[in-house]
C-alpha cells in the first residue's frame, strides 16, 4: 500500500463521525501511515494449520441464567446523566432525525 | 500517623489502636500533601470516605473481621462508582456520575475497604504514560520530570507514595503492570475472566481486565481474593470459583521452573533494566528455582497484533459516546451528525488516532489483512505459551524495556509509546495471568520483573512474586 494521504484520513474521519482540525489531519496522515506500516508485520506470521482463529478465548460462553426478565436500574436514575434528558417523562431530546 | 500496608491497618484497627476514621484521615492528608505535585487523583471525596469510615467504626463487631476492614483504596477513574464522578480521564465524561457501582467496587466495599478517590489515567485507558489524560499528566514519584507509566499511573503513584496501601487499575495491554514497574510497586493482571468487568468503562473488550496494585504480595493476594469469582452481570467472567491465593505465598522458589525467553530479551532492553532482571533471576536460582531457556517464536508479532485488536475494539466501543444518553453533548446540534461530531470533538488526540485506525482495520478490504491476521497471531502466541508451560511453571521477563521515561518524550510519537508495552501485551492477547514485581533499581529508578503463568494459575504467580520480594 502506498503512504496514507490526507484524503484517506478525511474519509476515515467521516466514517467514524469525527471532525478533525487541519493540524490533526496533517499529524494523523503521517502517524497513521507509520502505525499501519508497523501493524502490517502481522502478515508475516505463518498461520498455516490454525483452524479456529477464536481459540485464544478463555472464558466459557455457555448461557448463565434463564432468559427471564430481571430487575434493572430505575429509569429516572439511568436518565439522570443524559445531557438533554427528562427523567420525569423518561425521554431525552435529540436533533431531528428525519428531514422535512 | 503513617499508613502501613493493608494487613497492618486491619490489625491496628482490630486491636483498636486506631479507628477507621483515623486511618482514612491519614490517607486523605497524605493525598492532600502530595497530589498537587503528582496529580495522581482526578477526584477525591473526603466527606464520602470519612462518612463511610465512621459507619464502619460504628458497625457491629463482626464486620471487623472483614479482610479489608477500614483499608483506604484508590480506584482508577474508568471504574464506575455510584454517586462518585467517573471520568475515564476524558472531557466527554467530565461531569458523569454513574448510577451504579462496578462489581469490584461492591466487592471491596463489602470487604470493608473505603474508596477515597478516583485516580488519573490516560483517556479511556489508552496510553502508557498517563499523559493522555484530559486532567493533566501525572508524575512519577521517583522523578517528577518522568511519567509514572500508564494507563493506571494514578493508582501506581497512590500505592508507591503511601496515599493508599492498595489500588485498583485496569489493563488492556499492560496498564497495571507497566506503571507498577515504573513506580516500584506490585501490579497484577489476573487471567481474562477471573474478575468481573461489570462497571469497567470498555476499551478493548477481548483484553480488558481489572487488576490490583499493592506494596507487597500478601496484600495483593488479599485483594485478589476479594475481587475474584463469577459475576452473572459480566458474561465474560468465568464460572469458576476463586482459589486460595495466600496458600502458596511461603512456598519459596525451590523447585519453581522459570522460563526465560532469552532470544526476545537479547535486544531492546535497557542495560540497567537487564542487570536488575538478571540479578533477580539469579537470586531465584540460588534459592532453588531452575532457569530454563525457552522460545516464544511469535512474540515479535505481539505488539503489532495488539495495536490492531486494541484499536479495532476501541473504535467499536467508543461509538457509544454520542451525546445522547450520558456524558457531554457538543454545541452543534442542527443535525444528528453535527451532534455526534461536535460531541466527539471532546475526545483527545490519542483516542481519535485509535478510533481512526480501528475504523481502518475493520473496513472492507483491510479486515482480513489486519484484524483476522491479528486474531491468528493471538492463537499462535497462545500455542507458544502452552508449549513453554510443558517445561516451565512461569515465564520471566522485565515488565518494561526501560525505566520511567521523561514527560513529553513520547506523547506525540505514538509508535514509541506503543513499544513501551512490548513485553506486557502478550498476556492480554492470550488472556494469561501476569504480575509485575519490583526487582531493583537502575540509575535510581525502579525496575519491575514480570512473571506470566498458566491460565487460572494466579497462585503460582503470587508464589513466584513472594520469592522475588523475599530474596
Amino acid at each position: 500500500m502506498s503512504a496514507f494521504t490526507v484524503d484517506d484520513v478525511r474519509r476515515l474521519a467521516a466514517l467514524a463521525q469525527l471532525d478533525l482540525n487541519p493540524e490533526e489531519t496533517e499529524a494523523f496522515t503521517r502517524q497513521l501511515g507509520d502505525i499501519l506500516e508497523f501493524a502490517r508485520q502481522v502478515q508475516d506470521a505463518d498461520a498455516t494449520g490454525l483452524e479456529d482463529p477464536d481459540q485464544f478465548m478463555l472464558a466459557a460462553t455457555e448461557p448463565r441464567r434463564d432468559d427471564a426478565r430481571e430487575s434493572s436500574l430505575p429509569r429516572d436514575e439511568v436518565l439522570s446523566g443524559a445531557p438533554h434528558g427528562d427523567p420525569a417523562t423518561g425521554l431525552f431530546k435529540v436533533p431531528r432525525v428525519l428531514n422535512g | 500517623m503513617t499508613l502501613g500496608d493493608a494487613a497492618a491497618i486491619r490489625r491496628a484497627i482490630a486491636a483498636r489502636e486506631v479507628s477507621a476514621v483515623d486511618v482514612c484521615r491519614a490517607s486523605l492528608d497524605r493525598i492532600e500533601a502530595l497530589n498537587g505535585a503528582l496529580n495522581a487523583f482526578i477526584t477525591v471525596d473526603a466527606e464520602r470516605a470519612l462518612r463511610r469510615a465512621a459507619s464502619l467504626d460504628d458497625g457491629p463487631a463482626t464486620v471487623r473481621d472483614l479482610p479489608l476492614f477500614g483499608v483506604p483504596i484508590a480506584v482508577k477513574d474508568n471504574i464506575c462508582t455510584r454517586g462518585l464522578r467517573t471520568t475515564a480521564g476524558s472531557r466527554i465524561l467530565e461531569h458523569y456520575t454513574p448510577p451504579y457501582s462496578a462489581t469490584v467496587i461492591e466487592r471491596v466495599e463489602a470487604a470493608g475497604a473505603i474508596v477515597v478517590g478516583k485516580t488519573n489515567c490516560d483517556e479511556f485507558a489508552m496510553g502508557s504514560s498517563t499523559e493522555h489524560s484530559a486532567f493533566g499528566p501525572a508524575r512519577n514519584p521517583w522523578a517528577h520530570d518522568r511519567t509514572p507509566g500508564g494507563s493506571s499511573g494514578g493508582s501506581a503513584i497512590a500505592v508507591a507514595t503511601g496515599m493508599t496501601p492498595i489500588a485498583l487499575g485496569s489493563e488492556t495491554g499492560g496498564s497495571v503492570r507497566q506503571p507498577a514497574a515504573l513506580c516500584g510497586v506490585l501490579g497484577f493482571k489476573p487471567t481474562y475472566g477471573r474478575i468481573s468487568r461489570y462497571g469497567l468503562i470498555a476499551f478493548g473488550s477481548s483484553m480488558d481486565q481489572i487488576g490490583p496494585l499493592a506494596t507487597n504480595v500478601t496484600d495483593l493476594a488479599t485483594v485478589l481474593q476479594v475481587l475474584a469469582g463469577e459475576d452473572l452481570r459480566d458474561s465474560s467472567c468465568a464460572r469458576r470459583p476463586a482459589d486460595d491465593y495466600s496458600a502458596m505465598l511461603n512456598a519459596g522458589a525451590r523447585g519453581l521452573r522459570i522460563g526465560i525467553p532469552s532470544r526476545i530479551l537479547a535486544e531492546g532492553i535497557e542495560e540497567g533494566v537487564r542487570a536488575a532482571f538478571d540479578a533477580a533471576t539469579e537470586a531465584l536460582r540460588d534459592a532453588g528455582a531452575s532457569l530454563i531457556d525457552i522460545e516464544l517464536p511469535h512474540a515479535r508479532y505481539a505488539t503489532p497484533a495488539y495495536a490492531i485488536v486494541a484499536m479495532a475494539e476501541a473504535s467499536s466501543n467508543l461509538g457509544r459516546y454520542d451525546g445522547v444518553r450520558y456524558g457531554h453533548r457538543g454545541e452543534k446540534t442542527s443535525s444528528l451528525r453535527d451532534m455526534y461530531t461536535s460531541t466527539r470533538a471532546a475526545f483527545g488526540r490519542e483516542v481519535k488516532r485509535r478510533v481512526l485506525l480501528g475504523t481502518y482495520v475493520l473496513s472492507g478490504g483491510y479486515y482480513d489483512a489486519f484484524y483476522t491476521k491479528a486474531q491468528q497471531v493471538r492463537a499462535l502466541l497462545r500455542r507458544d505459551y502452552e508449549t513453554a508451560f510443558e517445561q516451565v511453571d512461569v515465564v520471566a521477563t522485565p515488565t518494561s524495556p526501560t525505566t520511567a521515561f521523561p514527560l513529553g518524550a513520547r506523547v506525540e510519537d505514538p509508535l514509541q509509546m506503543y513499544l513501551a508495552d512490548v513485553l506486557t501485551v502478550s498476556a492480554n492477547l492470550t488472556g494469561l495471568p501476569a504480575i509485575s514485581v519490583p526487582c531493583g533499581f537502575a540509575e535510581g529508578l525502579p525496575v519491575g520483573l514480570q512473571l506470566t503463568g498458566r491460565a487460572w494459575d494466579e497462585a503460582t504467580l503470587l508464589r513466584g512474586a513472594a520469592a522475588i520480594t523475599n530474596r
